[in-house]
Parts: structure tokens; C-alpha cells; sequence
């Protein structure tokens, strides 16, 4: 007897109850037509509580109605959904998926069943492709004849899960559980084999899984085997699908379990013969776990003599190319044997193996090559003419044997044998007499930055060891790339709106805060109109971003700062109370934000954010002015004839200027141009002011007898923009305690030490310390540890900060890179000359996360600030770099390589130079000394002088510095055979004395071997080759300076 | 038609199938849809099966992939579409799209990789069930495998017994995706061409792990490297996941050449093999489907291509490469209107692009793409926002236009000049116009094209 209920009964139960099973009771005898009245009630109860919670979720001030208690009334109201709504309803609510998770499945159950709707099939489907575990609820409905029976992919993985939960409640296993549903052995389970399902949902890992929480219950592998013995499951059926699986494309990890049942199962010899051409066809299988799986059953059907030798001479060389070397050298072994077996096909055999002659190991060449030298066949044409193709693809080491053989049996070798082969050259160098001639005519001060003497005189005396250009210099142009400041209010708009989609570029976010400072007064008639939404777009990414001004996100800063110019108003921080907690808000526009609490503050961002409000607020007036740190170029850099006009247009209103922003012009003031920018502005009424910035910026143009005032700030930018590198004594005189780059110039000094000796493996020292703070007790930074105990960080001034401080308390702050790449992009902006401070910071964080625990996307900023030329390559930065070589993460440590190669070719990274670092630091033994072989290896194949670099790098990482004993060191030492035999590079002595000590066994022995055993040589041409390279990377790079003293 | 998928039913005759045994067997695809219901194009043998095999086998791993998961899109993660064939000039070429709408793959089968008879030139879809490409695993080289295509035979199955029909949703951002592509690869140039052996040790060196960065392939002695840094010489891959399936048929391939357009950030690779080409179309990132570019918009909202494209059309005879040059002089337009109504014609899915080539071919999708115009979200707000008069002019400085456009509480600001068009709105300010024009730009030049008119 049905009754029929009405909206009032609904709306006093769901605003009373939240009870799902009084929710089923409800409807129990409602009718169709009756749910059917009441579902737009349901529907609209789950969308006001679904806006009410989401609301709640963003702002915490908004209180939720009585009848609305965040997400657990929404059970009883999807129930009553569920008992009132079509599917097609129902799929169209928000966020219906998820919170269709929070219903008791029993109560599904219970509402469906009474319900039967017409649409069940299609739910079901939605229901168990969601979560995998409603499976069970549907198969009730199934069993019960209320939902038709599915072998969807989405299903079959449901099934799984059903089958093989781990439930209290249930102990029967899997088998327990198929045989109480029996029908799923006709078909569902056969899908099982069918079906690529998330990788928790693979066998393996199920009886992993099953393993490690109740090791006795049988998984699916032992579930089959033992359904198998006791013919419930065909065991011939099993066989196929365990087989058919592996040619489904399936993922390794998910396909690695079906040999395991297939072996399980033990086919017997004639079984394993009618699959045989499914084995043969798993060796082009893209899973490894396929492959090594038919190569050892083929092994044993080898064994038992049932292989045909065509077959094996047609299906096995594909092996020999394979990334296994392990694999590959099998392959060669059962190759081999055919031939044993059956003399006459060794030609064939041969010409099979040669094939693995072109594998990227040399190992495996090598063994490909001793194999077919034990053929000992009279080569075949077919065969030499293998062997001809595979000769550019050959190991070094193996070229020499190649080369004889080859002008043994072919007649076209030696013309082959005589042409250097391309990889070893790279790029055909310009004639190295001409380029000589070319660099006898460059200017002398700058051929004498480029290192461009010492290179010509080791060409000329014929020294190996070429010094690589030391870029520590003031005396080269800086000014490449200008920088378009934005000129009109159309532009500026045009710039804001894309950088509030995207902004990568710290010049840009600078061209941005510069245009505000100097345009915020423009205020044309359709100013609203033109910026209307420029400011709807502002605001809605404000509320998206964090605090604003806080030092917490540079984009949030520059955001703030576009809000304040289009409407006045600057943004605000305020306390909001949440529960029982205070948070902090930003607020804009009329409405606030909950923003992260801040951790501790990186005073770098804090002095960023406190430039940035001071822009914000002046542009809220309306109250423009010239940017004086507005870069001019690139980089960071200012010109220094466009600082003294700078200076010269502000006139008295400098005295507005933040003493940070006043510092920072000077530090970004590039060495180009100090001579007319001097003169100009000794022409400057200002000239001779008592202003101390005016005197600051006198004294960093090269004025003498300057008068040093009071601010420390000021003084230690102008004696950096004097000169970067060197010593200022006027200053030191004035700051003798302001540590270093201040007047002095400051040097990192770096100290290694070996396991076990410190509680710092690599300690970074800045000289010379500041003591201007008593406190402040150590300077050492440690990045493989914590910071030491008694080192505390000095009480700066947030109102004038000074950014040489700053730049140099990075040292010892770990949080820089949490404002993302921009705020580390800007940072380096800060003191463009000199990156070390920054990369000392940096080298922290590559360190940190060496073994990839995360993605930190700034890291990549570290290393890419030493791709441009002109980045002076200190000590610090081949710390960094080879750091960065040892990296998981293939972007950081691909991001090395590119700087490594750029590096060479431009002459800033030495063989000798870098090789010391990477013996250093591998001395310390805390990174994985595998990566470096393989990102070496990289680097080497780049070109002749990049192989030579690396080689002479590792003559030296192989002396008295690095201990013998070192593990894991044979992939560098067959690399570095390798390389000393593809550039003809003769052992150092202190390099030979190592290898004689070296105590390793197995292939790093045999690597020794080999390298002691070798006599390379050098020719000629491949001296000049990689002579001309150097020399043609510092012709270019000092012509690129010629047009840039002289612009045409 | 849904706005978001084609409800698209494919009636074969028969199930694809690959049958017999010892080392003699049959490959017979089903055909559905084009000129014909089930059209036969091809009966002979595969030249070399096994790698034949192997090249099919990996088209299909890229139409069943989905390298990128839209949130709202997790319920359908698997693709169901076959792939077509088009039959034409002896050879045979197979395409495929990635469930994501960012991957396109292209098997072409030359003359020398089958051995028979054509019976027809046009384009099908093509069966290719589960069971199939699994017995496709185990075909060898030494196999004697026969191919048709179709099917002459007179079948005596009555009504709709014998039909296998499979009723899928192609999404119409694939349909989209497909046409789009072609658009692409005209721009693209060849960058790199190197030997196998280096090929196969490059893609190997390729990282496991997923990036939200591009990166760029760059020469490194004589093979290849991947560089983090922007390179003039190099080109620029993201999401390189895609390119994996490369490894697998690369040793069967003697050369891999691979094109680029930096502009774009799109990557055509193609593997050389005596006797098939395997193309890999690759658009700017996982997420960034060919569909969603709107390369053609601009086009399709001028009109311009119209006029030309019935002489293009008469021209197309299945030709395997069009000599758009003789298009020119037979026709009498000029060059540049021949390359737009060719680009024209690839959206709307009638010519494909081949990047070795460098022509398009003659193919027409089997599918009715004449509602795809009205499925362009942009051109079709656009429209919208003229027939409700949201726009209007506002003034003329020098030789820019400024208009009005409505938007949600605000109005954009759209400036169109010769140098090209400017909008204030978020989706313009975001792609600055690298994946087409937005659609306040869309209608600011509809409207200056009806004033234009009036006058």
C-alpha cells in the first residue's frame, strides 16, 4: 500500500534529520510519480547546501544556515536525492561525484532496489567508474535482478576490487569469494586479463598487498593456479590469456605479473612450442619485463634443442639493440651457439651479430666484436659490409681492431680509416691560422679579459692545459639587450593584463612597476572605461594569490601595485577570526582573502614588497616619478649615462626615494659608459651637492676624493658599481666592519671535507666576515646540514635595508625559492655583476632536493642564471654545476648540461678546473656518483672540445684528491677510457699513479686495466680541431663585446 | 549532436580480422563510411608483415592514448574511435588522434610495402578491434600475410545480421583536432635528419619522467640531444612522453627526421623506413589540444577562402601530393589564395598534410563535418555577440579601429590595425593571439566587415 508524501513532509525531514535510513524509510512505498514531484525539493536542498559548504570553504566568515551543517547533512539530502531524481538529473549537480562517495552503500542499495529505476544501468556504470569499490553494491543489484549484468572495463576493474577487499567483517578470500559468485567464472574473470586498470589495481600489487596484510590467504596468482588444479578454470585457457595479455600494450609494471602466472601454471615442452611464436614475437615487446621473460624461456627451449637456428638467426639480433646490456649479450650468446651447433651458419650468425656492434654501451660492442672474432669465418661481403656501416657508430676503444680488420678484408677501408669521424669532430672549425691572425687584431683590454694571450701562447708553445676566461672583471660591456620602457598608458595596460596571465621575465615585472611609478598620474577622460577590465581581471587574481605587500609572493606585490594605480586603494593586511583561530587577510576591492601564515620572512622578498608598496601607495596619490633602479637593459643592468639623467630629471624630489630603491640603482649600474656618464655629470649642477646619493653615485662613476657619508647601504653599492671585483679602500676606511662586498671585495671560500671528518661535508666561508653586529658569530654555511647551532641572523632595519646584506644573508636563509622562480629571477637582478651570493643560497636548495623529493621549480634558476656568456664562472659556480650534474630530476640536471656545454664552447669552464671541483665534491661522497657518468657522457658527446674537456676534467678527478675506494666510480673510468682514446689524451702522471693504486674490482678494474694499457695519440689535425674551437668561442665572444662598446 | 561529441555509429560488415596459421594467414580490415557504406580498396599481400604489424600496432597505442586528463573529463579516459584509411596512387595511409586531441599519428604504407591490386581511391574508417592487434603481435617477416581492405565478396547475410556496429562519441574537439592539425604541419619545417642508430640512442636518453616544460631536440655531434634551453637550431617538444612510442619502431626505421615550427611549439617526427613512413604530430603541450588553437578562426570568420574553395576542390583527384602550383596555373588565382583554400580545405577535413612531402594529399574524413564551423565555442560567441548587438564602434585613430565588445559586467576594449588585432580581455592577454583570435576580436571584425559592406 503505497503513500504518497508531500513537499512539507520532505522539507520538515531534511531539515531536521540527517539520518539517510530514515531518508529509505521515507520512500519506501512512494510511488514513482510521487518521487518524481518531490526530486526539484531534493535537488534544490543539495544545491543550497553544496554553495553553502563550498562558501564556507572559501571564506570563514560566512556562517552556514542551521539546516546546513557543512558536508554530513548532504548524506541525508543525497539519499533523498537519490530516492527523487532521474540520473540525468543527478549527474548534472555539482560536484555530484564526490560527494556521491559519502552515501552508505547500503542505503544505495536499499533506495534502488525499492526504486528500480529504468536509468540503473547507466548509473552503475558512472557509480563504479568513480570508485572502483561501489562494484560490490552493484553486484547486489545485479544478483538481485535490478541492474543487468556489465563487463565493462570500468566493471572488470571494480570487480577486482570487490573480490579482493580487505574487509573485518569478511574473512573468505578471493578464491572463497568467486566461488560464492560462481557466474563470474564464465566470463568477468576472464576480462580480468583484458583490462589495463590503475596501477594499484594491477595483480602485482594486489598480491602485494594481500601478501603483506594476510599472508596466508592465497592471492590471484596461487587463486588461478589452485582454480586450475581443480579444473574449475581451464588451465589451457589460463595459458593463452596469461600470454595474450603481454600483446595488449599494457604498462611493464602492469604486465610484469603474467609470465609470473604463465610459469606458475608449468607448461609442459609441447605446450611451450605451440606458444613459441608468441615468445619469439615478445622480443619486440616495449616491455622489458616481456622481453627478459621470452629471452629466458627461448634459453630454455635453446637448451632443450627445440629452436630452429633460421628462426633464431631472424628473431634474436632485434635483442642485441636493446637498452639491457644484460639481454643484449644473451642474444649474442645463443647467436653464438647456432653457430657451434651448425658451422655453416656462422656467416649468417656473424652478420646477425653485428648489429650489437652499434649498442650505445661499449661493452656490449666489445663482446659483439669478440664474438664474431670467434667466429672466425672468412668474412663475408655481406658481412664487411655490416661492419663498414656499423664503423662511425664504434666505441674509441674499439675503433683501432675495427680500422685493421677492415683494411684487412676491405678494400674501401682506408679511405674510411683515414677521415676523422664526425662525432669525434662536431663542427668543421675554421682554419686555425686565420683565426689566429684575427685575434692578433682585437683590442687589447678586451682580448686580455677573453684570455685571448694565454690562449695564443699555449697554442704556440703547444701546452694542453688552456685557461679557461675569467670573467671576474669590470672591464668588459654589460649593456646587450635593452629594455623598451613602456611609454603610453596603452601600453602599460596592455603589459598589466599579460602579466597577469603570465609572468616569467623579472625585467618585465620591473618595466611594469617603473611605467606605474611614472605614468600613475595619467588620468584621460575614458581612463575607466579603458581599464574596466583590466581591474575586474586585477582583483579576481588578487584573491587568488596570497598576502600582498608581506614578502610572501612577488606577484601578489606587482598585482597589489596594478590594483592601487587603477583604483586608489592599497591593499590592506587585516586579522580576521575563524573558529577560535585569528588569520591573516588581504583585502582589495571591498573583499577579503584568507592568506597562508606567514613562516619566516626572506628579507630580500620583504625589501621587494616594501618597494613595491612604496610604489603602490605613491601611485594611489597619483603622485608620479621617475623609477630610479628602473633597469635599462637585460639583466638587471643600468646604463650609467641614463642614471645620471635619471638623477639629474628628479632634482630635489631624490630625497623621496627609498634609501633601498637608492642603493639599488647604483648596484645595477653596469660598468659601460663610466667615463661620459661622469663627464655629464660633472657638468650636473648637482655635481657638487652635499646630497650623499650624489656623492654615492660620483664615487661609483670613478670620481676620486669622494667624501664616504653615514649610510652604509649606499656607500657598499657605490664601491660595487666602482668596481664589482676589487677592493675600495675609501670605503673599507669608512666600513671596515661591513663585511663582505662592502668596500671590500667579498670571496667565497669553499672547503671539502671527506665522510666522517665534519659535521659539514662542504662549508662555504664568506670573507671577509661582518662583525658590524656583535651577534652575528659565524658565517660559515654548511648546505648539506642545518645551520650551526650558534649562528644567528643579524637585526637589519626592515625600513633601509641594504642589498648587499640582503644578497648575503641569502648564505644562510633557506626560504628564497619559496616564492617561486620569479622571486628568485628578480633576486638575481638585484647585483647583476655578482651572482655568487645568490648561487651559494641556490646550492643549498640543489642539494636539498639532489634526490628529488619534490618539484621546485626555482632550483631551475639557479643554474640557468650560468647559461649567458658573460656570467663570470667563479669557484661557486662549478660547485653549482656540478652539483646540478648529479641531480634526479632530469630537468635540473639537464639544465647542468646545457650550462656545462655552453660553458666550454664559450671558454669559461676548463678541463682542469672543473675536473677539481668534481673530485672534490665527490670526495664527499654525498651524491651518487652514477649520475655524473651518465650527464658526463652527455656533455662529451657534444663535440671534440667538449670530449676534451671532459677527458682532461676526469685526468684530474682521477689523482691523490679522490680516495680509491670510491664506489660506484666504473661508469667514469670507462668513460674516461673512452674519451682518452677518442682524443688522444696521454695519462697526467699523478693520473697514472692513481690508477695503479686503485683497488676496485670488476668493471672499474677492468677500466683501470684498460686505461693503463692504452697508448693514445693525439694527431695533429684533432689538436688543431679542438684548438681552433677554443679559439673561435673567444673571437666570438670578444666581437660580441666590440658591438657592444660600439652600437652601430 | 551534443555540443561537446558526435554521436557516431560505425557499421561494418564484418569484424577486422587477422586469421590462419603456419606462416600463411589474412589481414581483413572492415570498412565503414565515405563515398561508400563499406568501400574495397585494396586485396594483395604485406611486403613485410612483421613491421607492418609493428606500425599499426603503434598508431593505435597513440589513438588509444589520453596523455592529458581534463578533470571534468575523468569518467572518459579511454578513446573508442577506429582510425581511417585512404586509399589512393598505390599507397595506403592510416591516421589516428590521441584521445587527448594532442597527438596525431599517420602510418603510409608505400608501394613497396604491399603487394596488389587497388580497387578504389577514397578515404574509410577502419576497423581495429582488441583482438586483432593482439594476433597482429605475433606476425613474422617470414609470414606470408594477405591484405584487403574492404571486401568485394557478395555477402548473403540478410538485413542487419551480420553488421558489427560500434556506437561511439567522438568528442567534437578530436573531429576539431583532426581537421586542425593539417594547418600545422604546412608550417612546419625540417630541423633535424639523422641515421637510426643515433635516432634510437637519442629517444632512449629521453627522460621517464613527465614535464611541464618544453624542451628542446638539439644536434649534439652527429645524433641528437634534449636541452632545457631555447634554441634557434633545435625544436621545441613539450610533453615528451608522447614521443616514447618512438622508441619501439624506431629500430625497424633507418632515418628520423623531425620538423618544427617554434612559433607554434609544435613537432612533427617522422620515421623513415625503406618501405612506410610513420608520422607523429605533436601539438604545443599535453593540455593544448589541436582543437582548442583556432589557427583557422581568423579565416573562417573573413570569409575570404570562400570563393576560392569550389575551384580548389574540383581540382583534388586522390592525388597522394598536390601540386598546388599547378592548382595556380590551371586556376588562375594567385599562390596565396591557393595555400589559404588548401588550409581551408584541411579544416574541413578534405586534405591532409604530408610533411615529407611538403604538399597536402588528397583525403576526405568520413565523418559530416559541415556543422564542425558552428562548433567553434569562439566564432560561434562571436556571432552571438552580433546578433545581440554587443558591439559598437568607438574611434579611429590613425589606421586603428577601437570597438567596444560586452563582456560579463565589463566592456573589452578591441583594437584592430594592420599590425594585427588587440583585446583586453584574460584570453587575448593570456596567448596574445599565438592560439588564434578571441571572440571580442572575432566579432569586432565581423561588424567592421558588415560596415564595410553596407557601405
Amino acid at each position: 500500500m503505497s503513500t504518497s508524501i508531500t513537499r512539507e513532509q520532505l522539507e520538515q525531514h531534511l531539515s531536521k534529520s540527517n539520518n539517510q535510513d530514515a531518508c529509505v524509510r521515507l520512500f519506501a512505498d512512494a510511488t514513482e510519480v510521487n518521487r518524481r514531484a518531490l526530486a526539484p525539493v531534493a535537488l534544490a536542498w543539495y544545491r543550497t547546501a553544496y554553495s553553502a559548504w563550498m562558501d564556507r570553504t572559501r571564506k570563514p566568515e560566512v556562517v552556514l544556515p542551521t539546516t546546513v551543517h557543512a558536508g554530513f547533512l548532504i548524506k541525508g539530502i543525497t539519499a533523498a536525492v537519490l530516492a527523487t531524481a532521474t540520473w540525468n538529473e543527478m549527474r548534472k549537480l555539482p560536484d555530484w561525484n564526490s560527494i556521491d562517495t559519502t552515501i552508505d552503500p547500503d542505503v544505495v542499495f536499499d533506495v534502488l532496489s525499492v526504486r528500480k529505476p529504468d536509468w540503473i544501468d547507466e548509473w552503475a556504470e558512472a557509480y563504479v567508474t568513480q570508485n572502483p569499490r561501489h562494484w560490490n553494491v552493484v553486484r547486489r543489484l545485479v544478483r538481485a535482478g535490478i541492474a543487468s549484468r556489465s563487463d565493462s572495463d570500468a566493471m572488470i576493474s571494480g570487480m577486482l576490487t570487490g573480490i579482493d577487499e580487505i574487509n573485518l567483517l569478511d574473512s573468505r578470500g578471493i578464491r572463497e569469494r568467486l566461488m560464492d559468485d560462481s557466474e563470474l567464472l564464465d566470463r568477468e574473470v576472464w576480462r580480468l586479463f583484458e583490462v589495463q586498470r590503475p596501477n594499484s589495481l594491477n595483480f602485482a600489487a594486489r598480491d602485494e598487498f594481500r601478501q603483506s596484510t594476510r599472508g596466508t590467504q592465497l592471492g590471484w596468482l596461487e587463486t588461478f593456479v589452485a582454480l586450475a588444479d581443480e579444473e574449475i578454470l581451464s588451465r589451457t585457457r589460463l595459458l593463452d590469456c596469461s600470454l595474450s595479455a603481454l600483446e595488449r600494450g599494457f604498462s611493464d609494471a602492469f604486465a610484469r605479473w603474467f609470465p609470473k602466472l604463465h610459469e606458475a601454471l608449468q607448461p609442459s615442452l609441447q605446450e611451450r612450442l605451440a606458444y613459441l611464436p608468441q615468445y619469439w614475437g615478445f622480443l619486440r615487446n616495449p616491455n622489458a619485463s616481456t622481453v627478459t621473460f621470452a629471452l629466458e624461456v627461448l634459453q630454455k627451449l635453446e637448451a632443450a634443442g627445440e629452436l630452429a637456428d633460421e628462426d633464431m638467426i631472424q628473431h634474436l639480433p632485434v635483442i642485441l639493440h636493446d637498452k639491457s646490456k644484460t639481454r643484449a649479450k644473451l642474444a649474442m650468446k645463443l647467436l653464438e651457439r647456432v653457430s657451434k651447433r651448425n658451422p655453416q651458419l656462422s656467416s649468417e650468425v656473424a652478420v646477425a651479430i653485428s648489429s650489437g656492434l652499434s649498442h650505445e654501451a661499449s661493452d656490449v660492442q666489445e663482446a659483439a666484436w669478440k664474438a664474431i672474432d670467434r667466429l672466425g669465418t672468412a668474412p663475408s661481403s655481406e658481412l664487411i659490409e655490416a661492419i663498414r656501416g656499423m664503423s662511425k657508430h664504434v666505441a674509441a676503444s674499439l675503433q683501432e681492431r675495427l680500422q685493421t680488420w677492415l683494411t684487412k678484408f676491405d678494400a674501401g677501408a682506408s679511405a674510411t680509416a683515414s677521415s676523422p669521424t664526425p662525432s669525434a669532430t662536431g663542427q668543421s672549425p675554421t682554419e686555425l691560422d686565420d683565426l689566429i691572425q684575427s685575434a692578433r687584431h682585437l683590442p687589447k683590454h678586451l682580448a686580455d679579459v677573453a684570455g685571448i694571450p694565454a690562449l695564443l701562447e699555449a697554442i704556440a708553445t703547444r701546452r694542453e692545459n688552456i685557461p679557461p676566461v675569467d670573467l671576474r672583471s669590470w672591464d668588459f660591456p654589460r649593456l646587450a639587450i635593452p629594455i623598451v620602457p613602456l611609454a603610453s598608458l596603452e601600453d602599460l595596460i596592455d603589459a598589466c593584463a599579460a602579466a597577469l596571465e603570465s609572468l616569467e621575465s623579472a625585467d618585465e615585472m620591473e618595466r611594469i612597476l617603473a611605467a606605474i611609478s611614472r605614468l600613475c598620474d595619467l588620468r584621460p577622460e575614458d581612463f575607466d572605461l579603458r581599464t574596466g577590465p583590466l581591474k575586474k581581471r586585477t582583483l579576481a587574481k588578487l584573491k587568488g594569490r596570497g598576502g600582498t605587500f608581506t614578502g610572501d609572493n612577488v606577484i601578489a606585490d606587482l598585482n597589489a601595485t596594478i590594483w592601487a594605480w587603477l583604483t586608489g586603494e592599497v591593499s590592506q593586511q587585516v586579522i580576521v577570526k575563524h573558529n577560535v583561530q585569528n588569520l591573516r587577510a588581504s583585502t582589495a576591492g571591498g573583499e577579503s582573502w584568507i592568506t597562508f601564515l606567514p613562516g619566516e620572512p626572506s628579507w630580500l622578498r620583504d625589501a621587494f614588497s616594501q618597494r613595491a608598496l612604496s610604489i603602490a601607495q605613491r601611485a594611489a596619490r597619483r603622485d608620479a616619478m621617475l623609477l630610479l633602479s628602473e633597469p635599462t637593459h637585460a639583466g638587471g643592468w643600468i646604463d650609467s649615462v641614463v642614471l645620471v639623467d635619471r638623477v639629474s630629471e628628479l632634482g630635489s624630489r631624490l630625497s623621496a626615494v627609498p634609501e633601498f630603491d637608492q642603493a639599488l640603482s647604483l648596484l645595477r649600474m653596469a660598468p659601460d659608459r663610466h667615463a661620459s656618464a661622469l663627464e655629464k655629470w660633472r657638468d650636473s649642477p648637482a655635481f657638487n651637492s652635499e646630497c650623499e646619493y650624489h656623492q654615492a653615485l660620483s664615487h661609483a662613476l670613478g670620481a676620486e676624493n669622494s667624501s664616504v657619508g653615514p649610510t652604509v647601504s649606499l656607500w657598499c653599492a657605490a664601491a660595487r658599481a666602482r668596481g664589482a671585483w676589487s677592493d675600495d679602500p675609501v670605503v673599507i676606511r669608512q666600513f671596515p666592519l661591513a663585511g663582505p662586498d662592502a668596500g671590500e671585495a667579498g670571496e667565497v671560500q669553499l672547503r671539502f671535507n671527506a665522510a666522517n671528518e665534519h659535521p659539514g661535508k662542504i662549508v662555504l666561508t664568506m670573507r671577509p666576515q661582518r662583525v658590524s653586529l656583535p651577534h652575528h658569530k659565524s658565517n660559515e654555511y654548511l648546505p648539506n646540514g642545518k645551520l650551526r647551532d650558534d649562528f644567528k641572523l643579524p637585526d637589519l632595519e626592515p625600513a633601509s635595508p641594504n642589498p648587499i646584506w640582503l644578497l648575503h644573508d641569502g648564505l644562510c636563509r633557506f626560504w628564497l625559492s619559496e616564492g617561486g622562480p620569479l622571486a628568485v629571477r628578480w633576486a638575481f637582478t638585484v647585483w647583476p655583476a655578482n651572482p655568487n651570493p645568490l648561487l651559494a643560497h641556490g646550492l643549498f636548495h640543489l642539494k636539498a632536493n639532489i634526490d628529488w623529493q619534490a618539484k621546485l621549480w626555482s632550483n631551475r634558476v639557479y643554474l640557468q642564471t650560468l647559461l649567458p656568456a658573460d656570467t663570470p664562472f667563479s669557484p661557486l659556480a662549478r660547485l653549482v654545476l656540478v652539483v646540478g650534474l648529479a641531480a634526479k630530476d632530469a630537468e635540473e640536471s639537464g639544465i647542468a648540461v646545457d650550462v656545462a656545454i655552453t660553458a666550454i664552447s664559450d671558454g669559461r669552464l676548463g678541463g682542469s678546473d672543473f675536473g677539481e671541483m668534481l673530485g672534490q665534491v665527490l670526495s664527499t661522497g654525498l651524491f651518487k656518483v652514477t649520475r655524473w657518468g651518465q650527464t658526463l657522457k652527455v656533455i662529451a658527446s657534444s663535440t671534440q672540445l667538449h670530449a676534451q674537456t671532459v677527458c682532461e676534467g676526469l685526468a684530474r678527478v682521477f689523482t691523490g684528491n679522490t680516495a680509491t675506494e670510491t664506489r660506484d666510480l666504473a661508469q667514469l673510468l670507462e668513460l674516461f677510457h673512452e674519451l682518452t682514446l677518442q682524443v688522444g689524451q696521454t695519462l697526467p702522471a699523478e693520473t697514472r699513479d692513481w690508477l695503479q693504486r686503485f683497488t676496485g674490482t670488476g668493471k672499474g678494474a677492468k677500466a683501470v686495466k684498460a686505461l693503463l694499457a692504452a697508448k693514445p695519440v693525439a694527431s695533429p689535425e684533432q689538436i688543431r680541431q679542438c684548438q681552433s674551437l677554443v679559439l673561435q668561442g673567444r673571437l666570438d665572444r670578444v666581437r660580441n663585446w666590440i658591438s657592444l662598446e660600439s652600437p652601430q | 549532436m551534443s555540443s561537446l561529441a558526435l554521436d557516431y555509429a560505425y557499421r561494418y560488415q564484418y569484424a577486422s580480422e587477422f586469421t590462419g596459421s603456419a606462416g600463411r594467414s589474412r589481414l581483413k580490415l572492415a570498412t565503414f563510411g565515405g563515398h561508400l557504406l563499406n568501400p574495397y580498396f585494396f586485396e594483395g599481400r604485406l611486403v613485410r608483415p612483421r613491421r607492418t604489424a609493428d606500425l599499426l600496432r603503434a598508431l593505435m597505442e597513440i589513438v588509444h592514448s589520453r596523455f592529458h586528463i581534463p578533470a571534468a573529463m575523468l569518467a572518459r579516459i579511454k578513446a573508442l574511435a577506429d582510425p581511417v584509411v585512404t586509399s589512393s596512387d598505390n599507397r595506403l595511409r592510416f591516421e589516428g588522434f590521441s584521445g587527448c586531441c594532442s597527438a596525431y599519428a599517420r602510418v603510409d604504407l608505400l608501394p613497396e610495402a604491399v603487394d596488389g591490386e587497388s580497387f578504389g581511391r577514397g578515404t574509410t574508417n577502419v576497423d581495429f578491434n582488441a583482438p586483432m592487434l593482439t594476433a597482429l603481435a605475433r606476425i613474422r617477416d617470414t609470414d606470408t600475410v594477405a591484405l584487403s581492405v574492404g571486401t568485394g565478396e557478395v555477402r548473403l547475410d540478410h538485413g542487419d545480421e551480420a553488421i558489427i556496429e560500434k556506437k561511439v562519441a567522438l568528442p567534437v574537439r578530436w573531429l576539431k583536432g583532426f581537421v586542425e592539425v593539417q594547418a600545422y604541419q604546412s608550417r612546419m619545417q625540417l630541423v633535424h635528419d639523422v641515421g637510426g642508430v643515433e635516432a634510437l640512442r637519442f629517444l632512449r636518453s629521453i627522460p621517464r619522467t613527465v614535464s611541464k616544460h618544453p624542451s628542446w631536440i638539439v644536434p649534439s655531434g652527429r645524433g641528437l640531444r634534449l636541452s632545457q634551453v631555447a634554441s634557434r637550431d633545435g625544436v621545441q617538444v613539450a610533453g615528451m612522453e608522447r614521443v616514447r612510442v618512438l622508441e619501439n619502431l624506431m629500430p625497424l626505421a633507418r632515418q628520423l627526421r623531425i620538423y618544427g615550427d617554434n612559433k607554434t611549439g609544435t613537432a612533427g617526427f617522422e620515421l623513415v623506413l625503406d618501405e612506410a613512413r610513420f608520422h607523429l604530430v605533436l601539438s604545443p603541450d599535453v593540455w593544448r589540444g589541436f582543437s582548442g588553437e583556432g589557427q583557422v578562426l581568423s579565416s573562417l570568420a573573413s570569409g575570404e577562402w570562400e570563393q576560392a574553395i569550389p575551384v580548389v576542390r574540383k581540382t583534388l583527384k586522390w592525388d597522394a601530393t598536390i601540386d598546388s602550383e599547378a592548382i595556380v596555373r590551371k586556376s588562375g588565382l594567385t599562390p596565396e589564395i591557393v595555400r589559404g583554400a588548401l588550409a581551408a580545405l584541411g579544416a574541413r577535413g578534405l586534405v591532409g598534410f604530408d610533411l615529407e612531402a611538403q604538399s597536402y594529399f588528397h583525403r576526405e574524413l568520413p565523418f559530416d563535418l559541415s556543422l564542425l564551423d558552428e562548433h567553434q565555442p569562439r566564432l560561434k560567441d562571436a556571432r552571438k555577440l552580433i546578433a545581440e548587438n554587443k558591439v559598437r564602434l568607438g574611434s579611429l585613430v590613425d589606421d586603428q579601429h577601437e570597438l567596444f565588445v560586452a563582456g560579463t559586467d565589463v566592456e573589452h576594449r578591441v583594437r584592430v590595425s594592420p599590425a594585427g588585432s588587440k583585446c583586453t580581455c584574460p584570453w587575448y592577454s593570456k596567448h596574445q593571439g599565438d592560439r588564434g583570435p578571441c571572440k571580442h576580436i572575432l566579432a569586432a571584425q565581423m561588424f567592421m566587415d558588415a560596415s564595410d559592406a553596407q557601405r
